[in-house]
C-alpha cells in the first residue's frame, strides 16, 4: 500500500492551500493588454485588406450580374438579327466612304471653276452638286428602307458607285473644257 | 430563471445535478465570451482557474516566480487556442494538460536541468514493509518542502503521479520516456522523499 499517496489523497484540501503571489493579477492584466495591443496592431492591415478584397469581390459580382443579362440576351438572340446589325453597320461605312470620294471631286471642280470662270464649268459644277444632294437624300430617305441584307447593301453600293462615276466624268469633262478654252485663247492672241 | 423553476420542480436529491447544470452553463458562457475575446470573460476565466493552475505549475517547477510565469503563460495559451477546444471534451482536463506541459517546459529550462537520481541510488522494491514505515509521520508542509527539493525529473514524475492523477503510461507519453523508466524514477524519487521525511535519530 502506498501510504504517501493515501496521505496526500486524505489531505488534498490542505495541499491545495497555496497562496497566490502578490500582484499576480496586475502582471497578468499587463500581459493581456500587451497581447491585445499586438493583435490590434497586426489586424488593422488585415482588416483593411479584407475590406478591400470584399469590396472588390462585391464589385466583381455586381458587374457580372449586370453584364450577364446582356450577354445572355446576345447569346440567345436571333443570329439573323446579329447579321442584320452587322449589315446595318456596313451600310454606314459604305455611305461614308463614297461621300468622302464625292466631296473630294466636287472640291476639285470648285477649284478649277474658281480659276477658270465660265458658264460651262458653272453648269458642270451645279450638276455635280445636285448629284451630291441626291446622294444625301438617298442616304437619308431611301437607304433606311432598303432590306438589311447583302442585297440591300449591294443596291446602295451600286447607286453610290454610279453617282461617283458620274462625278468623275464631270470632273474629266471640266478639265478637258478648260484645256480647250486655254488652247482657244492662245490661238486667238496669236 | 430557467434553473430556478427547474429546482422547484425537482426532488431534493436532484439539486446537485441542478447546481452542476448551472455551473456547466456558466462555463459555457465563459468559454463563449473568451472566444469572442471579451475582456471580462478572459478576466473571469483567469480569476477562476489561476489558483488551481498555479498549484500545478508550482509543484512541477518548485519556484514561485517561475510557477507564476508558467501559469500565466498557460492561461494565455488557453485564451489563444480556446477556439480549438471541443465541447465534448473536459475543459478542466484540457487546461490541466496545457498547464502540465507548460510547467515542464519551464522546469527543463532551469539550471538544474533534468537531473536524475543516480543509478546506484537504492531502488525501493515493491515490498510494502519498507515504504510503510510506521515511524514516518507525514505532514503536508514537509511533503511540499521535500518534493520541492527533489531533482527535477523525480519531482515532475511524483507531482504528476501523486497530485495530478496521471498513471505511468500517461507520464511516459508526456515526458517521452519508457513506462519502466518512469516507474523506476518514481520509486527512486519516492524513496528519497521518504528518507527526507524520516525522523533523524
Amino acid at each position: 500500500m502506498d501510504r504517501l499517496k493515501d496521505f496526500i489523497e486524505q489531505h488534498r484540501d490542505e495541499f491545495e492551500q497555496e497562496p497566490m503571489p502578490e500582484g499576480h493579477w496586475e502582471r497578468f492584466a499587463c500581459k493581456l493588454d500587451a497581447q491585445q495591443a499586438f493583435h490590434k496592431k497586426k489586424n488593422p492591415h488585415r482588416r483593411r485588406l479584407y475590406l478591400y478584397l470584399s469590396a472588390v469581390a462585391a464589385a466583381c459580382i455586381a458587374l457580372l450580374l449586370c453584364l450577364s443579362p446582356d450577354i445572355r440576351r446576345n447569346e440567345l438572340a436571333d443570329p439573323l438579327a446579329l447579321q442584320a446589325k452587322a449589315v446595318h453597320r456596313e451600310f454606314g461605312e459604305v455611305q461614308f466612304y463614297y461621300r468622302m470620294q464625292m466631296e473630294a471631286i466636287v472640291s476639285e471642280m470648285e477649284e478649277i471653276n474658281n480659276r477658270e470662270n465660265s458658264e460651262a464649268s458653272l453648269h458642270l459644277l451645279s450638276e455635280s452638286r445636285k448629284i451630291l444632294q441626291n446622294n444625301d437624300c438617298f442616304a437619308e430617305k431611301i437607304a433606311p428602307s432598303l432590306p438589311v441584307s447583302t442585297e440591300g447593301l449591294n443596291t446602295a453600293n451600286l447607286y453610290y458607285q454610279c453617282n461617283l462615276n458620274s462625278l468623275k466624268q464631270m470632273l474629266q469633262s471640266l478639265k478637258q473644257l478648260h484645256q480647250t478654252e486655254r488652247t482657244t485663247k492662245t490661238y486667238t492672241i496669236k | 430563471m430557467r434553473w430556478f423553476f427547474f429546482i422547484l420542480s425537482c426532488n431534493v436529491s436532484q439539486i446537485p445535478f441542478v447546481i452542476l447544470y448551472r455551473m456547466d452553463t456558466e462555463l459555457s458562457h465563459l468559454i463563449e465570451g473568451c472566444r469572442r475575446q471579451e475582456r471580462k470573460a478572459q478576466e473571469a476565466l483567469y480569476k477562476r482557474y489561476a489558483p488551481w493552475l498555479y498549484r500545478i505549475c508550482l509543484r512541477i517547477t518548485a519556484n514561485p516566480a517561475e510557477a507564476e510565469e508558467a501559469m500565466q503563460d498557460c492561461v494565455m495559451k488557453i485564451l489563444t487556442h480556446i477556439n480549438g477546444f471541443q465541447e465534448s471534451a473536459s475543459f478542466s482536463a484540457w487546461m490541466q494538460q496545457i498547464a502540465v506541459r507548460t510547467a515542464i517546459d519551464y522546469a527543463k529550462q532551469q539550471k538544474e536541468i533534468w537531473e536524475e537520481l543516480p543509478d546506484n541510488f537504492p531502488l525501493a522494491d515493491d515490498s510494502p514493509a519498507e515504504e510503510d514505515d510506521e515511524n514516518i509521520r507525514y505532514s503536508v508542509e514537509q511533503i511540499k518542502t521535500g518534493i520541492s527539493k527533489l531533482p527535477a525529473s523525480a519531482r515532475i514524475i511524483l507531482s504528476l503521479y501523486l497530485f495530478e492523477g496521471y498513471d505511468t503510461e500517461e507520464i511516459a507519453t508526456i515526458l517521452h520516456l519508457q513506462p519502466a523508466s518512469v516507474r523506476s524514477q518514481y520509486l527512486r524519487g519516492k524513496r528519497k522523499l521518504v528518507e527526507m521525511l524520516r525522523p533523524k535519530r
